[in-house]
């Protein structure tokens, strides 16, 4: 037994016109992991790697202690899926789809079945081509929960759901990790769903990883400082200073290794320290994809 | 464990493919019934032929392009692969379920059709011909269902419905074009021209070979996305 439902190692999948390298990630039991990433970065190709949906070229990708794609459907039984572009029969009912994927897990809950139907507000004897897309999504979720998978990989489920809806299936997420043996890896360009349930954050970036931690840890590292600095003074270089834009005699300096020292660094150099901003979620992320993307063209 | 999903997912083809199958059957019998009640009118034999050649075509179309195609193009795969099948064992379920949905009416049929000419007055040297065509059309399924397997474009499946709906011409003039082929269609029992037996070994190589093809690019196939 594992205390990591994910590992992977030196993962790389190359395409004609993208390339997913050197990807590094764990994810311990028990955790929700937000992998947040613009479009095309690469989250649903890590996904479906995770999912053996396709193969990586290179690297080790272990889930819930199996080795993959070797040992994909022995993973599999304890795995849900879903994605955003998931579809299901169209001319089969809800019912339908319910008894066939049943049929398949001994472990189906038939009663948690029964509570999310009425949660989500959906009848079985409806047809799948007939459901909203929200209702579409729910459905997609109840046959994956239902399961009571040990690992959730969900790629963008939120994807053009409306608030109700969006709040319902967080809520849900959120409860099944009150079983501390599961674990949830959730990807989404959504920085607000994301830092609502989330306890660790990666994210992505044109086929990289560009930082990896857990939520607090992102919040608490994160500071956007504004300075004047007086003509003569020179700003000194700090390390974890992502961005520095100066206009005039202002300057903002974002960084990601905020502390105490840093802020008198800059006092000691003669600029005054006017206001230290908290950043959200979303500023962390533009802000470290910006970096990563200067680093890289440097 | 793995093999009874294999089964569950070729019985879950089979439940929703049974209108195309319910339905190519019923047309597939009723434009037998048109050659038949025609009562060997070479006008009503002629309709009913063509038409029941059609349906076959369309069942072979639908088929593949419903099981295999479609659920790609849907994203309805994302859903089945899901479950804990792997690649190679979806892959060989859609060809077992591809194969069993396409050969179960085409056998029902093609022996319906071997008894309608064989109860009415049409000439029963017509069954060999007749059976060489049935063949390329299951020969045509079998390529039109490995080029699905192998390649996710629409635009590959369509040169293959296309060329497989003119070669189906050319193979029917070439063959009464023959003279001994043209002859034997005529005679009261039924006469296996050389050309006939030829056409028909030909098919049936066709058909192993593509089917073998068909295996072989799922167990190479990383992925069917």
């Amino acid at each position: 037994m594992t205390d990591l439902a994910i590992e992977v190692e030196g993962v790389a999948k190359a395409y004609r016109f993208f390339a997913l390298s050197d990807v590094k990630l764990t994810l311990p039991c028990g955790q929700i992991m937000g992998l947040v990433g613009p479009n095309g970065a690469g989250k649903s190709t890590l996904i479906r790697i995770l999912m053996s949906l396709i193969h990586q070229d290179q690297g080790q990708v272990r889930v819930l202690g199996h080795s993959m794609p070797e040992e994909q459907v022995a993973a599999k039984w304890q795995v849900g899926y879903v994605s955003d572009d998931m579809r299901l029969y169209g001319f089969g009912t809800l019912g339908w789809h319910m008894r066939f994927v049943a049929s398949i897990y001994p472990g189906w809950d038939a009663p948690y079945a029964q509570t999310l139907l009425k949660r989500f507000n959906l009848r079985t004897e409806q047809q799948i081509r007939h459901l909203s897309h929200g209702e579409r999504a729910k459905a997609t979720l109840l046959l994956m929960l239902a399961r009571r998978p040990r690992l959730l990989l969900l790629d963008e489920p939120t994807t053009g759901l409306d608030p109700v809806a969006r709040h319902e299936l967080l809520v849900e997420l959120m409860d099944v990790l009150r079983d501390e043996r599961r674990a949830i890896l959730f990807s989404s360009h959504n920085t607000q769903d994301v830092e609502q349930i989330s306890d660790q954050i990666t994210f992505i970036d044109r086929g990289r990883i560009i930082d990896s931690s857990d939520k607090e840890s992102f919040i608490e590292r994160w500071r956007r400082l504004k300075l004047e600095v007086p003509a003569g003074v020179t700003l000194p270089g700090v390390a974890g200073v992502v961005d520095l834009d100066v206009s005039g005699h202002l300057a903002t300096v974002t960084t990601n290794a905020h502390s105490d020292e840093l802020e008198r660094a800059y006092v000691n150099a003669g600029a005054t320290l006017h206001e230290v901003q908290r950043m959200t979620l979303e500023e962390i992320f533009v802000a470290n994809v910006m970096a990563s993307r200067r680093e890289r063209a440097s | 464990m793995s093999r009874s999903i294999v089964t569950r997912l070729i019985l879950k083809d089979f439940y929703l493919q049974w209108p195309t199958l319910t339905g190519s059957l019923v047309l597939g019998f009723a434009t037998l019934a048109l050659a038949l009640f025609g009562g060997g009118s070479p006008v009503t034999f002629y309709v009913g032929s063509v038409s029941f050649i059609c349906v076959l075509i369309l069942l072979n179309v639908l088929l593949v392009g419903s099981i295999v195609a479609q659920e790609k193009k849907d994203r309805v795969i994302l859903f089945v692969l899901s479950l804990p099948v792997s690649t190679t064992q979806y892959a060989l379920a859609k060809l077992v379920s591809s194969l069993l949905a396409f050969l179960i009416p085409f056998c029902l049929l093609g022996a319906a059709a071997v008894l309608v000419i064989a109860l009415t007055p049409i000439p029963h040297g017509l069954i060999p011909l007749t059976l060489a065509v049935m063949m390329y059309v299951c020969l045509y399924f079998c390529i039109f269902l490995t080029v699905a397997l192998a390649v996710d474009s629409a635009g590959w499946n369509t040169v293959v419905i296309v060329c497989g709906n003119v070669l189906l011409n050319f193979l029917i003039a070439w063959l009464l074009n023959r003279p001994s082929v043209a002859h034997a269609s005529k005679a009261a029992a039924a006469v296996w021209a050389p050309e006939i037996l030829a056409t028909l070994a030909v098919e049936t190589l066709g058909c192993l070979l593509a089917l073998g093809a068909a295996v072989v690019t799922i167990l190479r196939k990383k992925d069917f996305l």
